[in-house]
């Protein structure tokens, strides 16, 4: 255990104090109709050592029987309890599959999610304080609190500070406002694997400021408060703010190894369906669509300056990609070498 | 009585609003004040700025633009959320963070997180509801938010709209 993890353990039985709690009483007021609890862990700000007065009590809990992933929230007196009950094989066997495959590339939203939903749980496991756990868990425990889990961690979220670059700067010249708030994003991403390399590996970024400062990242902690000044700005700005974002990710997401080494394919996004009409094409979801004189997937490298298209070209439109982006058509991928 | 054009999009921006309300913009305006009052300047302007972009997501919609699931701080590629939102407004915003910034005593700071909250209570009144939405994070508002969550879901989805349920909801 790290001397941080160490220090930990008191301040969140401070924390727990404060509210009138104890682990154990954590433990004993768990809902043991979800089925036999294999694993309690507290988790959220309160565990991590960030939380305060309104923060609520965050418990991930374990059981034999499949459950449906919805939080449950509920009361003692004004207190808020977010308990997440998950199954413990599946869990298991998500994690294990985390570390497998973590380099194949995803390739479209749903799958975002679904694997964000495991690097979310696996996260706050990691970041988080166990209460009762038997040998099943063990391991695991130990495992998602090892080096090998935080560069897990910094890698997902270094490829989604590439995909919200990428995106940025496709969207720069026609959607600035959209643009800047794509490049704040990546580099909250970058720094936020700065702290996840660093042993912080809470997920949530409203927590990053405080993550970059507990791991003495002043350069990293000065750069998120700057992005997050630029990240709204007034009309006449809007441009330059722009360009600064561009150049703390230069500095924070594209100078990196990584980025040296990933490429980024535009891809309609699974949802997404195309339809061939006579003068064109129809590209729809469900619920919103577009019409089309030409469909087209193209790719780039992110190493070189400006996007260079290519791909399956049919009545060249300029500007396709970046309308379907601006209407949530695409999706990016990004593959690691 | 008021004609609804397109009843679709009328039904969509409403039973997608409210849950982003609730689920979203709630929380994060109760984690500014919580922070500001811990000294957590960083989380303060990190949550503001989160609040003004699902409200500006909620603004778009009802003003014209693609009606999609907010899937909140880790995901934006749900398209442009600042299709239909004027430089005016967006420039409001603006000027609601940089007051956030400037927020020097504890007044001003009081001052600016009353200005937040009635800016989510403008972009709620937007959407036309009956009632003011209850609170998920109280206890007398978590099971009336949750009924809503229930019959918003149920609706949005019969009408082939998105889910206005997390997608990570159903992940597992």
């Amino acid at each position: 255990m790290t001397r941080a993890a160490m220090d930990l353990k008191p301040r969140f039985d401070s924390f727990l104090a404060e509210r009138g709690l104890s682990r154990d009483k954590l433990v004993e007021g768990i809902d043991r109709s979800h089925g036999e609890v294999v694993a309690a862990v507290a988790t959220g700000s309160g565990a991590a050592g960030y939380g305060n007065a309104g923060s609520d009590v965050d418990l991930i809990v374990l059981v034999q029987k499949p459950v449906q992933a919805v939080p449950i929230m509920s009361f003692q007196s004004e207190l808020m309890f977010d308990v997440e009950y998950y199954e413990t094989d599946h869990v298991l066997r998500q994690i294990d599959q985390l570390f497998n495959d973590r380099r194949s590339p995803i390739s479209n939203v749903s799958e975002w999610s679904r694997r964000f939903m495991f690097i979310k749980v696996a996260a706050k496991i990691s970041s988080g304080q166990l209460l009762h756990t038997d040998e099943r868990f063990e391991d695991i425990f130990a495992k998602l609190h090892s080096p090998q889990f935080r560069l897990l961690l910094a890698s997902w979220w270094r490829v989604e500070a590439l995909r919200n670059c990428f995106m940025a700067r496709v969207l720069s010249a026609s959607a600035p406002a959209m643009a800047c708030m794509l490049y704040a994003e990546s580099i909250f991403a970058a720094l936020a694997a700065v702290a996840a390399q660093g042993g912080e590996t809470i997920i949530s970024k409203k927590w990053l400021g405080a993550k970059l400062e507990r791991i003495g990242a002043e350069d990293e902690r000065q750069a998120y408060l700057q992005t997050l000044k630029l990240s709204f700005s007034q009309r006449g700005d809007r441009v330059i703010a722009c360009s600064r974002l561009a150049e703390l990710a230069r500095r924070f997401v594209l100078d990196h190894p990584i980025a040296h080494r990933a490429t980024a394919r535009l891809m309609l996004d699974s949802n997404i369906a195309v339809t061939k009409l006579k003068d064109g094409w129809v590209v729809h979801s469900n619920h919103q669509g577009c019409k089309l004189n030409s469909v087209e997937i193209k790719s780039c490298n992110l190493a070189s300056g400006e996007p260079v298209w290519t791909g399956r070209v049919e009545d060249h439109v300029p500007d396709l990609p970046v309308k379907l982006m601006l209407f949530g058509m695409l999706w990016t991928e990004i593959r690691l070498a | 009585m008021e004609r609804i054009d397109n009843l679709m999009r009328w039904a969509g921006v409403r039973s997608l609003g409210a849950f982003r309300i609730i689920y979203t913009i709630q929380g994060t305006l109760e984690d500014v004040r919580a922070a500001l009052d811990a000294s957590q300047t960083d989380t303060a302007l990190h949550q503001a700025r989160e609040a003004l972009l699902a409200c500006l997501s909620i603004r778009n919609m009802h003003a014209g633009g693609a009606l999609n699931q907010w899937r909140g701080e880790f995901c934006r590629s749900d398209g442009n959320m600042f299709s239909h939102i004027s430089d005016d407004e967006l420039d409001a915003v603006d000027a609601l963070m940089a007051t956030g910034w400037q927020a020097a005593t504890d007044a001003d700071r009081t001052d600016w997180v009353a200005q937040l909250y009635q800016y989510a209570a403008d972009t709620e009144q937007l959407l036309g509801l009956e009632a003011q939405l209850g609170s998920l994070r109280s206890p007398n508002g978590l099971s009336a938010a949750l009924r809503v969550f229930g019959e918003l879901d149920k609706f949005a989805v019969g009408q082939g709209l998105p889910s206005v349920v997390p997608a990570e909801w159903n992940a597992l």
